[in-house]
């Protein structure tokens, strides 16, 4: 599974432009997992019609913890390309593959 | 004491083992080992008779930096991006450049470098494949080898298979070339594995020493000195790195594994234990090396080599649990006979108090 973020421009196809540790694949790849179950969890309970989001508490629960985990997911990618250098170009963005820890520019 | 040293002469050095380096791929200008520091290296390295493998990153060096490293003996192991410029270095390769392997010039004297990952496994023979003829010596390493599942490991062995088919067959017609994967354990009889911290050490581009180039990019807080302070010493708990002190390797005849410490310490926290992943990688190795020198029983010099024995395990570890539980059988017996013993003294006691009553009677 990729995960995706930033902005760059002009490749036609993904180009393997960096790596990363196993240590910081894991790290993304825990804030990957975190954001999508959140996500997923915010739609089935919006299609269930369940009144669970009419309840302030979890409603303001459920938001920070996406707002957190959403920010901690950029600041990764903004702290690995500072770290590493990676190619930036608008119009493209960058990926991981969780597998092989390599990051890749792609055309959007 | 030590007999070379690994000069990692930028951060961005090309990984060219078990481990990988994130700012090999930087976009960032290079930062260079200081030639001050370097020239100490070297002059070191002249006057203790000690040899230098100098990691190369994506960039040239500069003419100061080539005419200083020109002085000494020396091995470059260099990015492929660099094979033009400096001719006589070892190109690293990794996997997912495969599109480039073309490049290569058909050169049947030089050292090749060869990093696959578990993923890139289904596609080995072919990647060797399209290097035969370019190399006398090919280097293979398994980048994350400790993450290899059991299927990816019957991948590994077919694969190698395939590729020790193709040696057989240019063996038969006299080629002299080297897997390191499959040939090495033809010819060894003992141990020869990487001996990082013992045989050799690695200096970073600040000049701290590292026991090889995988501690430095996994940690760079995990130095055991800077270079010049630690040289002619010992570092701690070195005698920890040696095959003496691997209770499983020192039983294992996987002769021609790296024995890799980093990859000892980082899946088992203990520079000395391997993990099973390792192990059982480096014997399908094995169980390759020993098909293949029983395929060459007739060729000459392979005739002449020592048989590589079948074995019932794949892992060393279960031999010494084997001999644990072996050692726990004569326990056993003698517990089993103490037991009988006792029973036969109680029915004796009990006879003697049956025939006692019916004397009574």
């Amino acid at each position: 599974m990729d995960d995706k973020a930033g902005v760059c421009n002009g490749k036609d196809e993904r180009s393997k432009i960096g790596k990363v540790t196993p240590r910081e694949r894991d790290e993304i790849s825990a804030l990957f997992e975190r954001k999508n179950g959140l996500t997923e969890l915010i739609k089935a309970l919006v299609e269930s019609g369940d009144e669970i989001l009419t309840n302030s508490y979890f409603y303001e629960k459920i938001v920070a913890d996406l707002g957190k985990t959403t920010t901690l997911h950029q600041q990764w990618w903004d702290r690995c390309a500072q770290r590493y250098q990676w190619e930036r170009v608008s119009g493209c963005i960058w990926e991981i593959d969780f597998e092989t820890c390599n990051i890749y520019l792609r055309k959007i | 004491m030590y007999r070379y040293l690994l000069v990692i002469l930028e951060k961005g050095a090309v990984p060219f083992c078990h481990y990988s380096n994130p700012f090999y791929y930087s976009s960032a200008e290079p930062e260079f080992m200081p030639l001050e520091i370097l020239g100490k290296i070297v002059e070191y390295a002249r006057e203790n008779g000690l040899f230098l493998n100098f990691l190369f990153g994506r960039h040239p060096l500069s003419l100061e930096y080539e005419s200083l490293i020109g002085t000494i003996g020396h091995v470059k192991m260099i990015p492929v991006v660099l094979k033009d410029i400096y001719p006589d270095g070892v190109p690293v390769l990794e996997a997912d450049e495969s599109m480039r392997f073309s490049e290569l010039e058909a050169d049947s004297e030089r050292n090749l470098v060869l990093s696959v990952t578990p993923t890139d496994l289904p596609h080995l023979s072919d990647m060797v494949a399209s290097l035969w003829g370019k190399f006398k010596r090919l280097n293979l390493h398994l980048v994350g080898v400790e993450t290899i599942s059991s299927a990816q490991l019957d991948v590994y062995q077919s694969e190698l298979k395939k590729i020790a088919d193709r040696l057989a067959q240019l063996y038969r017609t006299g080629r002299e070339i080297e897997i390191n994967v499959i040939s090495d354990r033809l010819l060894l009889n003992q141990m020869n594995n990487c001996d990082a911290g013992i045989k050799h050490l690695t200096i970073a581009p600040d000049g701290n020493a590292y026991i090889c180039p995988a501690f430095y990019y996994d940690d760079e807080a995990d130095t055991v000195g800077y270079w010049s302070d630690i040289i002619e010493t010992t570092h701690a708990n070195h005698q920890l790195l040696d095959l003496g002190c691997a209770p499983i390797c020192s039983r294992c005849d996987a002769f021609h594994c790296k024995r890799c410490v980093y990859l000892n310490k980082k899946t088992t926290l203990e520079v000395n234990v391997p993990s099973r992943e390792q192990c059982l990688a480096s014997h399908v190795e094995r169980e390759v090396s020993r098909l293949l020198l029983q395929s060459l029983r007739t060729v000459r010099p392979f005739d002449q080599f020592p048989a590589i024995a079948s074995l019932t395990y794949d892992d060393p570890f279960d031999l010494i649990v084997g001999e644990t539980w072996k050692r726990e059988e004569p326990a056993a017996v003698s517990a089993t006979s103490q037991d009988a013993d006792n029973c036969l003294q109680q029915i004796y006691e009990m006879q003697k108090k049956i025939l006692r009553k019916l004397e009574l009677d």
